[in-house]
């Protein structure tokens, strides 16, 4: 649950990066096409200053008849050195941003700064003469030193014009590849939401399956709770009544049989009620030490054996703290597994016992071998899984019953090939911390 | 399988049980083996009786309409803290309430269908001594 959060935050903040990341790279780009846009204005713009200069110029001399002190024409003249200036340097102009001029339009620049001087050059001088401040009259005829300013004027139009000109086929190449990376960056967004969807979609569903499956299991332990209580209140009814008509009969007659085996079908229904309620539902343990040879016994009553299947037994016994019934009920389990898996088939039923004095405690070692067929190697630890059956008719609950009453005893069981053998490992001594906590998460 | 029918030491047990069949069956048995049985079909039956017979031992059923086994104990347990109290179940939930009753003063347990030597057993070990 804590990992599904993780991860669902997790890609919904590599969606908001993402975002936030496409974001800043189209508006630093937009940001850098406007300033290189605002550059052509400005180139753009000398080419009206220098008509402006000219224009100062002769209106002044055809409104009065001559140059009276040419100021327009001189502050025109200033104006449009500050835009060459502007044009190479950038700024801030009227809180307009215009970039300095990229190096590779610099020798243009030069081109137009050098006829700008020659044109400063030659206004200012026509300036000074007409206006008088010189002096010294020019040789020259006033329609020659005018036609040499309206001249040079227009070749600085035209180096002005040409490098707008250059200026705005970049600015347009720079549009398109903007064009082209913000189709791109949508592209790679509505790609990844579209993966981050199919992903959190897969998440979701499989967590969905899982609470299914979750759901369904519940429902089967509800199920089993109350039809373990619902049999289980006549079974008691069955074996207190047999127990009686029993005692009764006084001697080994057929009705004294008859009870016997009545009683032993209520054990067989009532164990096998527990094996499902044990995995279901954990039930207080209730522990003494019991002798394992004791326990086999009573497990081998509920198990009917088959009389071509040989049952070895160990010699040896061993006292163990454990819960006795709960013992008997997962010895059962495997018995019958064993007797299942051999079929009709002539083998045996070999159980082992021995001690392992281990690290944490000495522990009772009960193998249980039989001569069946081997559990496919996938199997092996699946088998233990709840629901799991390879049986036309088995519940999938008794293997895992006995994992669990085994875990809850400390201790282990594993199951191996050649020959099949289960393995159980239980402490001797129950650990206090172990005993009477069982089924303390449940309920 | 003989030696269950020595006779024991007769008491007076009180069975509480809300489902009737399991009730006369286990004080048919219990009195066959020669105790003298009180029966109870339900909680507030139980406490009554308790007080009225003051039984050596009781026999408790947990689920029961109305008042239940965890409430009937501890009630029981108020009225008089040596009761000798054995809960029988068919099945039993390890919740709080029967952790609780653990650590009070409850005798022991007994899942259903009852195993006759566990209940004699149990009898035997925890049933009061009856006065003379």
């Amino acid at each position: 649950m804590v990992m599904l959060a993780y991860k669902i935050t997790a890609m919904v903040a590599t969606q908001i990066v993402l975002i936030i990341a496409s974001f800043l790279i189209i508006v630093h780009f937009e940001s850098q096409a406007y300033h290189t846009g605002n550059i052509v204005n400005v180139a753009g713009k000398s080419r009206v200053l220098t008509i402006l200069v000219h224009n100062e110029l002769v209106g002044e001399m055809l409104q009065y008849g001559q140059l009276r002190d040419g100021r327009g024409a001189i502050s025109a003249l200033e104006d449009l050195k500050y835009n060459i200036l502007f044009l190479k340097e950038g700024g801030i102009i009227s809180g307009i941003t215009t970039d300095p001029l990229s190096p590779k339009f610099h020798g243009e620049w030069v081109a137009i700064w050098d006829k700008f001087g020659q044109y400063e050059g030659l206004v200012s001088g026509f300036v000074s003469v007409e206006v008088g401040t010189d002096g010294n009259a020019s040789a020259v005829p006033l329609e020659t030193r005018i036609g040499d300013i309206r001249r040079t004027g227009d070749e600085l139009v035209m180096l002005s014009d040409a490098l707008t000109d250059n200026l705005g086929r970049d600015v347009d190449a720079h549009s398109s590849n903007l064009i082209l990376l913000q189709v791109m960056l949508g592209t790679i967004n509505v790609a990844v939401h579209i993966i981050m969807i199919i992903l959190i979609w897969r998440i979701f569903n499989r967590h969905a399956e899982q609470r299914i499956r979750m759901e369904k299991f519940a429902v089967l332990g509800e199920f089993a709770a109350m039809m373990a209580h619902n049999i289980k209140n006549p079974l008691g009814t069955i074996l207190n009544s047999a127990t009686m008509i029993r005692l009764r009969s006084n001697d080994a007659n057929s009705v004294g049989f008859a009870s016997v085996r009545i009683e032993r079908a209520v054990r067989q229904m009532s164990r096998q009620i527990d094996g499902v309620m044990n995995y279901a539902r954990d039930v207080p343990f209730e522990t003494t030490t019991e002798s394992v040879r004791d326990m086999l016994d009573r497990s081998l009553e509920l198990v009917p054996m088959p009389s071509y299947i040989r049952m070895n037994l160990p010699e040896e016994d061993m006292q163990v703290t454990c819960d006795p019934e709960k013992m008997e009920i997962t010895f059962a389990n495997i018995l019958l597994n064993a007797v299942q898996a051999m079929g009709d088939d002539d083998g045996y039923i070999t159980v082992r016992l021995a001690e392992d004095a281990g690290d944490d405690g000495a522990s009772a070692v009960i193998v249980f071998e039989n001569s069946g067929p081997n559990i496919p190697e996938k199997d092996l630890e699946t088998i233990f899984e709840p629901l799991f059956t390879t049986k036309m008719r088995g519940t999938g609950l008794g293997l895992a019953s006995c994992r669990n009453i085994v875990n809850r005893h400390g201790g282990s069981i594993t199951a191996s090939n050649g020959p099949v053998r289960f393995t159980l490992r239980i402490p001797r001594i129950l650990a206090a911390d172990t005993r009477d906590e069982g089924g303390d998460h449940n309920d | 399988m003989r030696g269950e029918t020595t006779m024991t030491d007769p008491k007076k047990i009180l069975v509480v049980d809300d489902d009737y069949g399991f009730l006369e069956s286990l004080q048919l048995l219990l009195m066959d083996d020669g105790h003298e049985v009180i029966p109870a079909s339900n909680g507030k039956e139980a406490i009554e009786k308790y007080a009225e017979f003051e039984p050596d031992i009781v026999l408790l059923d947990i689920r029961m309409p109305g008042i239940d086994g965890y409430e009937t104990f501890l009630q029981i347990a108020e009225l008089d803290p040596g009761a000798r109290i054995v809960f029988t179940s068919a099945y039993a939930i390890n919740n709080a309430q029967y952790k609780k009753a653990k650590s009070l003063s409850l005798a022991g347990m007994l899942s259903k269908p009852i195993e006759y030597t566990k209940l004699r057993k149990m009898i035997a070990t925890h049933a009061r001594a009856r006065n003379k």
